[in-house]
Formats: C-alpha cells, structure tokens, sequence
C-alpha cells in the first residue's frame, strides 16, 4: 500500500494541501476529485517526494519514503503527468525504454527491451515505434508516455506492490480515447498494480474508480467508495448549487450534471449579466 | 489494446524492439568510429600543414619516434622541431578546445531542453573575456610583481577565473524555491554577458593601439598561443569537465522529457543541473582561457550530431566531442593556410562557416514546423 498520512504542503506560505489522508491500494484504482487548484497534483508530487512536506508523512508497504532512495521509489512508483514535454526527436520506443532507467544497472539490455515491447504492446502503441514522440498527435503521445510509465514499474511481483499515479490522464482526449485510457488503467489494477487517478469528469470516476476522495481548498472533503460520497450535499458544498445528482439508469452510480445549462435559459443565474453584455456588444456595432 | 497481464504471461514477444535497441548500439559504435577516424585524419593535417609541409607518413614516424617505436619513413630533426614544439600543442588545444565547447554545447542544450543554448549563452565565455581583457589592459604593474614562470599564466587564470565568477553570479541569480529555474539562469546568462560585453567596451574604449590589437585578437579567437606549460593545467580542469558531462547521458535523456518526469524516473534534476552547469564551467572557461572566444563550435556541433545519429544522448556526448575537435581542427588548418604567411583568428573562420551553416538549420527547422 502507497499511503499518505495527514499530507500538509506549503507553497511559500500558503498552505496547497492540508493534513489529506490516502491509501492507494494494490489492485485497487483510486480516484482523486475536485476543482481546480484544490490540490490534486501537489498530492501526487507529495506522494512521490518530489514536494517537502511540513506535515504528515508518505509510507510505501509500511515503509517511510525516506528509507528509499530516489532510484528505489522510482522502481516501485511510476507517475503519467498532465503535459508531456518531447524536446528532441527521440523515437517513441526511446521514450518508453527511459522507463527502464531506474533498473538500468540490474538487468541486461535484452531484459529490457523485452519489457519495453510488453508496455507498448499493452498500451496499444507498437505500431508507433519508430515514430518521432514530438511528432505523434495528443492522444497517441500520451498513450506512449503510458506505455513508459507502465515500463517503469516492470515487472510486477507480488512480494512488491507497483504504484501508477495518473495526473488527469482522460484531460483533453476525445470519448474513445478517455474510455480506452480508463481501461488501460483498471486492467493496470486487475494486473495487481495500484492506481491513483486524478480526475475532473466526476461521472468517470463515479463510473469506474474503487475509491475516491474529493479535495477541496487542499483538504479531504469526503473519501469513500463514488456511490457513498457523491451526493447533492457533498457534491454542493464543493462545486456550488447549480448541479443535479441522480442515478445512472445503466449502472445505478451517481451522475451529476450542471444544472440550468440548455434549452431552459430561464433559470440561468448568468441570463440578465449575458443580456447586458450583448446589450452593451450592440451600442458599440458588434453584432453580439 | 491487449491486457497487461497477456502481455507480461503470455504474450508472444517479437523481437522488433530489441532489434531496434541493438541498431541503437550499432549506431552509437558508428558514430564514435567514424567521428574518430575523422579527427585522426585531421590530426595528421593539422600536424603536417603549415608554412613547412610535413607529408603524414613523416608526421607518423614522429610520432611513433617519440614513443619510442620503430619509424615507417625518413624524417628531419627540423621537421620534429616543428612538430613538437609548434604543431603538436597547437593541434592538442585544438582537439581539447573543440571537443570541450561542443560538448558543453550538447550537455547545455540537453539540459535547458533548448536547441539554441551554447557555452557562450551562462555568461562563462564573457566572463572569461572580460578577465582576460582586463589583464590585457591593466596587468603591467602586476606582471612585474609575479616570477617569470606564472608570468605567462596571469591572462588565462584571469580568464578563468573570470568564466568561473560570472557562472556563479548566474546560478545564484537563478536560485528560486529551493530549485534553479532555467528560464532566469538563461536570462541571467544574457543580462551577465552584456555586462562583460560593457567592460570590455570600457576597455577597448580607454586601451592603446597595440592594446586594442591584442583584445581583438584575443576576442575573435586564435589556437597561435598554444605551448605545452599553459596546455598542461588547462587539460587538467578540461578532462575533469568532460569526463564528469559524459556521466550524465541517461540523466540528460530523462530531462528531455521535463524535470519532473526525472524526478520521477529517479534522477534528481537539482543535484544533475548543479553538476552539469559545474562541469561545463569548468571545461569552457579553461578552453576559453587559452584560445580567446572561439563561437558557433558548441551551437553547432550538436546539432551535426543529431541530424546524423539521433538525440540519443549515449551516442550525442561522445560524437559531439571528436566531431568538435574536428572542426576545431578544420577550421584552424584554414585559418592558418588560406592568408599563409598571415594568421586569420579562428573564430572568423567558425562563425564565417557556422553562421550560414546555423542559418539553413533554422530555416530547416522552420521549414519542418519548428524543433
């Protein structure tokens, strides 16, 4: 177990995350929710030791973070950022092989590359290869960072949990692409692999999460399985009172939707501001 | 997409990503033979060329002389003379001045993950420029004071020294939250360079004719000062520099993917930045101390590299250094033979050729969508 107890960051003297508890479970995909700046990536950061903490500690299978050195971590926990950054024209297979460097002095070449193959083989990327990472379209790179972090925490044993903390990995992808990246993500947990995914959807992580926390402000709103805390009154407390929760007809969990958005413009609170501003578009000869 | 556990059990595993891995090797074993055999040859030119030819077979009796092996031909001990007192250190400076500056240049770009970065750009080679030019200026009163032997080392540790200062105003500038941002290291780099460029303007402002004449020749760049005495130190910080840069190509891959994703692989980005910018200080600032500002062999070298054998930064260091003494070489065999008897300074002979040369790359790279 990956596990975060009473986080608290500070960024100079703001604190961005306070006293948050966490337990990413093997096997397990845990969703981390809520608005923005409410503190989802600095936990991730903290999680790996990538932030100082004024407060709390990180623990990976019942051992403090500091009993591990960098490259240690590293083997055990492997993290898909929200932006992916391809400075020179390294291949996509070289980008997934860097998965490989907190194990470089302890396996052969071959062992490698053999892990290499299976990540981009389950990541559906083979077939980009030899292609140019800085070339390849938003939905295929990140499938080949995927394809690396998934690498880097290879092979999985059972004696030694493996961790995947995914930044918004469904942020800017299309239907399809937001559904295979989840798949990829819940098989990642069926191989024994915990997983930790920030998420802005709520009905994704309602969908397909074992567990979620909402943060708020950089504090546990709520934390539990989707259908127990994604209700109006949580729901409302952290995002406002415009939206509406009810029960997927398919499956039963929670979805919430804006409330007041369409067709019924009526009760749109924004209506007699919008009016004013096509109103004041007009005067000044824009067509508004 | 496959499941993981398919892949991991039971998949079939293709062979084609370790081919691909092993022509990686192939390359990486290319690039080093090919670039060497390249630097060999011009070696031999820039021993055998000048105002007396020396034919290679000579210039490898010599050689093999010196060590102590049996000769292949005929040689005159005025042609050794001239080989090891005047060729030899000029072309040893050359292939250390050459392959430290293309070597910072590739580590630095590697390392502010921007293409257009070189040693010129942290402010080392202005720094030492303004120490040297001061000591062109003002040194008189204190040469008298030092012993005759330090007598000639007063202008490079004066340009080292100065590298050394002015690399150290910029990464302290550049401190921030416990890290060192890239982007003010970069405009610190600018802000310090231009400040040099001020003193040394002061300098040339107030010198004397012969004084001008000297800070010119000093600032366009010149291998004509190389004697073993002074070679000797200066190889000394340049090894230590390239070998400490040579350690981090894995580290340098990973940063091409963004600091935090090397933190995540492992790599400690801060301690790598501390050393990396340390290691090319130091390999610069010495190679500069002895050779003036020699400009465009870092920002262009690398970028040869690249285009012929890949970002791979395993296969990027290496090369860049024996194809940066190359064309250290090349370009110093022109400068002292296409004016013979008279001597072009080398750096109007490297910018002449990589100014255009960087030209077409930018408008390649424009041409291509960008970098």
């Amino acid at each position: 177990m990956l596990s975060g107890d009473l986080l608290t960051v500070h960024r100079g003297e703001r604190p961005v995350l306070n006293a948050v508890d966490i337990d990413i479970m093997p096997g397990r995909v845990t969703a981390v929710v809520g608005p923005n700046g409410a503190g989802k990536s600095t936990l991730i950061n903290a999680l790996t030791g990538r932030l100082p903490l004024v407060g709390g500690g990180v623990e990976i299978d019942g051992r403090a973070i500091g009993d591990f050195s960098r490259l240690e971590i590293a083997r055990r926990v492997s993290v898909l950022q929200q932006q992916f950054q391809t400075t020179f024209a390294f291949r996509a297979f070289e980008v997934v092989a860097m998965g490989r460097a907190p194990h470089e002095r302890l396996e052969k070449r071959m062992t490698a590359a053999r892990i290499v193959e299976a990540a981009m083989s389950a990541a559906g990327v083979d077939h980009l290869a030899d292609r140019a990472a800085n070339q390849l379209s938003g939905g295929e790179r990140q499938r080949v960072f995927l394809a690396r972090a998934l690498a880097q925490i290879m092979p999985l044993e059972e004696s030694s949990p493996r961790y995947l903390l995914l930044d918004e990995p469904t942020a800017s992808l299309d239907l399809s692409h937001q559904r295979s990246t989840l798949a990829f993500a819940r098989a990642a947990a069926a191989s024994g692999i915990g997983v930790l995914c920030v998420l802005h959807d709520l009905n994704l992580a309602s969908r397909f999460a074992d567990q979620a926390i909402i943060l708020a402000d950089g504090a546990t709103a709520a934390a539990g399985k989707p259908a127990d805390i994604f209700d109006a009154p949580t729901i409302s407390s952290v995002y406002g009172d415009d939206l509406s929760v009810f029960p997927d007809p398919e499956t039963g969990c929670p979805v919430i939707l804006p409330r007041g958005l369409g067709m019924d413009t009526a009760s749109m609170p924004a209506d007699a501001s919008l009016a004013a501003l096509a109103r004041q578009a007009a005067q000044i000869g824009a067509t508004p | 997409m496959t499941g993981i556990a398919d892949a991991i059990v039971g998949g079939e595993v293709k062979p084609s990503i370790a081919d691909r891995i092993r022509k990686n090797q192939r390359t990486l074993a290319r690039a080093i033979a090919g670039s060497a055999a390249a630097l060999g040859v011009l070696v031999l030119a820039s021993l055998g060329l000048g105002a007396v030819d020396i034919p290679p077979a000579q210039t490898i009796s010599i050689i093999l002389a010196n060590l102590s092996l049996p000769a292949i031909a005929e040689f005159s001990t005025r042609d050794e003379l001239i080989l090891s007192a005047i060729r030899a250190p000029r072309t040893v400076l050359g292939v250390l001045a050459g392959g430290a500056l293309a070597l910072s240049g590739a580590a630095l770009q590697g390392l502010f993950r921007n293409p257009l970065a070189d040693p010129t750009l942290i402010g080392v080679s202005s720094g030492a420029a303004l120490g040297a030019v001061a000591v062109i200026l003002l040194g008189a009163p204190l040469l008298v004071l030092l012993p005759s032997v330090l007598q000639p080392a007063l202008l490079p540790i004066a340009a080292f020294g100065g590298g050394l200062v002015a690399i150290f105003l910029v990464y302290v500038i550049a401190q921030q939250d416990g890290g060192t941002n890239i982007a003010t290291l970069l405009l610190a780099g600018a802000a310090v360079t231009a400040i040099g460029g001020a003193g040394i303007g002061l300098f040339i402002f107030v010198g004397d004719d012969q004084q001008i004449r000297d800070i010119n020749f000093w600032l366009l760049g010149s291998l004509s000062g190389a004697h073993w005495p002074a070679i000797a130190p200066a190889a000394i910080f340049i090894i230590i520099g390239i070998i400490g840069v040579l350690r981090f190509s894995r580290a340098l891959d990973a940063l091409s993917l963004g600091e935090e994703d090397a933190h995540h692989l492992g790599f400690e980005p801060e301690r790598i930045k501390r050393r990396l910018i340390l290691c090319c200080a130091l390999a610069t600032g010495a190679s500069v101390s002895l050779t003036g500002v020699i400009g465009f062999v870092g920002l262009v070298t690398p970028h040869i590299v690249r285009m012929l054998f890949g970002p791979a930064h395993a296969a990027l260091l290496p090369t860049s250094i024996l194809l940066g003494a190359s064309l250290m070489l090349a370009a110093d065999i022109i400068a002292r033979t296409i004016a013979a008897p008279a001597e072009l300074p080398i750096g109007i002979v490297t910018a002449a050729i990589g100014g255009p040369f960087f030209l077409w790359l930018l408008m390649r790279g424009r041409a291509k969508g960008g970098w």
